[in-house]
């Protein structure tokens, strides 16, 4: 049997390297993943911050890959030019605001799409599962899936795990 | 004569967890047993293990003639695999979910739940098609479940019945009103209990709130207290105490505005003031608020003061509750303040017969059922002297007790057994159901 190949998209690595820590520091997130599929796995770690998760317990046998650029994409660029930031922290203050914030450029999860897109972690190829890890890391789980229907996207490590659990 | 037929609406019906599905497998099965062809309608087994967590054991006490129809439920707000996820939720999840909740409202003014209204309307009235109903009882929350019955009616005549477990415009921690009169919600809760045959609520100072809201519908409303289900106490091994040190307990779900930190501070107090209490612990069981997963900030808390004894020990099933009673010396009664919340665990910690610290504020409607208890103490106020001291009088309570203290408080609470608060209304509507039929 071929090995698992896992993504695992983290944008918010403050909360996920909390979370992480206190879940899988026995056994990594690699192990309860290879665990739940009964099969051998290797497990990638996408982030902006890839020092925050090398050497932690979690990690062990994980890919750690760096979605650090040496250049942000053109429209983050343009987007930093035109200080949209601020206008986003003004209409976050409201609700039709956020709706506006939640389908603009600045949107977080459309941030992270960006940055995956200029810098991806195809050097495995194919992924067989991709997990988004909070709410910013949906969006580009969900075009994996889109583009390619044998991609498995969950959001949340639990309910990948479940789910590889109850189709093993 | 065939029996008569008992349509009764409850999502929160076995295997789902939380407190208030006991009152709905117990309603259901005593009509069962009573003679009642029973139809319960419920929501999918895949709604309870993703949203509630589920109770197989609760789900094998289901009494063996009663048909379950399970109507499915919208899960897609908790939907975690992507692939079904929408281009318009990943645009967007904010006016996704807006738009859902729009969408849900416009059903039924109740959010979540308001667009389980078609499918469950739509399954009561397959149900009467195959085989008449006679009568439908329906338990809220949610009221949504209310709705059944209302339609039955309106197109066939059947009678039905209102079974508050909770309240729905009464806010039981404030006592105020929740919304206006005139929003849709009010209105909608206007027309089922004006056309409904009863209502049930589970103590008297929530009908009396309801009676001077609906003064014109009072006549039909009825207390029926949850009490508790003694088979589930069975096997509870009477405990002997001893000043080597004691195991307090509390066995139920803690959420919402509960003098938890007060209780825990006021158990900390305690040992510092007793040698027995520095030598006993303090074990919660239960779920830590309303999910499957526990809060993670009361876990936090209460993991703070493990090192004075007090420890979470998870989930419990209904059906090991005797297990977990006979670990307990005593058991503090911890609630939030409300004239009107009585708990469903104040009948059956009496149902225990162990000796009960009520830690919670003197106005509250349990004080009212337990203080013809033998073996009680409460707490003058909420505070953590107050906490202190009543945990302090609680250990001296039950280690001066004799050895027949645990069954003279168990004879006393057997009026709270839960067939006792139902058998009146069961009794009525057979023979009313019996005699119309017989004059038809």
């Amino acid at each position: 049997m071929t090995h698992l190949n896992a993504l695992l998209l983290v944008a918010n690595d403050i909360e996920a390297t909390e979370r992480l820590e206190s879940q899988y520091s026995s056994a990594g997130l690699a192990d309860a993943i290879a665990a739940a599929a009964n099969r051998d796995m290797v497990l990638t770690i996408a982030t902006r911050e890839p020092e925050k998760h090398t050497n932690k317990a979690y990690a062990r046998d994980a890919i750690v890959h760096s979605m650090r650029a040496e250049r942000a994409p053109l429209v983050d660029r343009l987007l930093l030019t035109i200080s949209a930031e601020k206008l986003r922290t003004t209409l976050a203050k409201s609700p039709i605001g956020r709706l506006i914030n939640s389908l603009s450029a600045t949107d977080p999860s459309r941030t992270f799409a960006r940055a995956y897109r200029q810098k991806p972690a195809n050097a495995s190829g194919h992924f067989d599962l991709v997990i988004a890890f909070d709410t910013a890391a949906i969006r580009t789980a969900w075009l994996f899936n889109k583009r390619d229907s044998t991609t498995a996207a969950f959001f949340g490590e639990a309910a990948a795990i479940a789910y590889l659990r109850d189709n093993n | 004569m065939p029996k008569p037929h008992l349509l009764y609406v409850a999502w929160g019906y076995p295997p789902a967890r939380g407190a208030g599905m006991y009152r709905a497998l117990a309603t259901a099965n005593a009509y069962a047993e009573a003679g009642w062809r029973v139809t319960v309608l419920t929501a999918t087994r895949e709604t309870f293990a993703s949203l509630t967590g589920t109770d197989e054991l609760a789900e094998q006490q289901i009494h063996s003639s009663i048909t379950v129809v399970r109507v499915p439920f919208d899960l897609s707000r908790g939907e975690t695999n992507l692939s079904r996820w929408t281009r318009l939720r990943v645009a967007s999840p904010l006016l996704w979910s807006f738009l859902k909740s729009l969408a849900e409202r416009a059903a039924f003014p109740e959010p979540r739940y308001g667009a389980w209204r078609v499918p469950l309307v739509a399954a009561a009235r397959v149900v009467h098609r195959r085989s008449p109903v006679d009568l439908v009882i329906s338990t809220a929350n949610p009221n949504v479940d209310f709705l059944p019955g209302y339609y039955l009616n309106k197109c066939h005549g059947i009678p039905y019945v209102m079974d508050y477990r909770d309240t729905w415009h009464l806010d039981m921690y404030r006592g105020s009103r929740i919304g206006s009169r005139s929003s849709r919600s009010a209105r909608w809760e206007r027309k089922l209990v004006k056309n409904s045959s009863e209502v049930w609520f589970v103590n008297k100072p929530i009908l009396e709130w309801h009676a001077q809201e609906f003064p014109a519908d009072a006549a039909k409303f009825h207390v029926v207290t949850n009490g508790f289900d003694p088979e589930y106490l069975q096997g509870q091994v009477d405990r002997v105490s001893s000043a080597a040190g004691l195991t307090y307990g509390y066995l139920g779900t803690i959420y919402g505005p509960m003098p938890v930190r007060e209780t825990l501070e006021g158990w900390r107090q305690a040992r510092k003031h007793s040698p027995i209490l520095a030598k006993s612990t303090f074990e919660i069981h239960g779920r830590l608020g309303h999910y499957s997963v526990p809060n993670a900030e009361m876990l936090e808390l209460i993991e703070s003061y493990a090192g004075d004894g007090v420890r979470y020990m998870g989930i419990v099933s209904k059906t090991q509750v005797a297990e977990v009673y006979s670990r307990f010396d005593a058991l503090l009664l911890i609630l939030g303040q409300s004239t009107y919340i009585t708990s469903g665990k104040v009948y059956e910690y009496a149902g225990t017969g162990l000796p009960i610290a009520s830690l919670h504020h003197p106005e509250t409607a349990s004080t009212t059922v337990l203080q013809d208890y033998p073996r009680w103490v409460a707490a003058a106020d909420v505070s953590v002297d107050s906490f202190a001291n009543s945990i302090v009088a609680l250990s001296t309570l039950t280690l001066d007790s004799d050895a027949n203290a645990q069954d003279e408080a168990r004879e006393s609470a057997a009026r709270f057994e839960r067939l006792k608060q139902l058998e009146p209304r069961i009794s009525k509507w057979t023979r009313q159901v019996i005699s119309e039929s017989g004059n038809q």
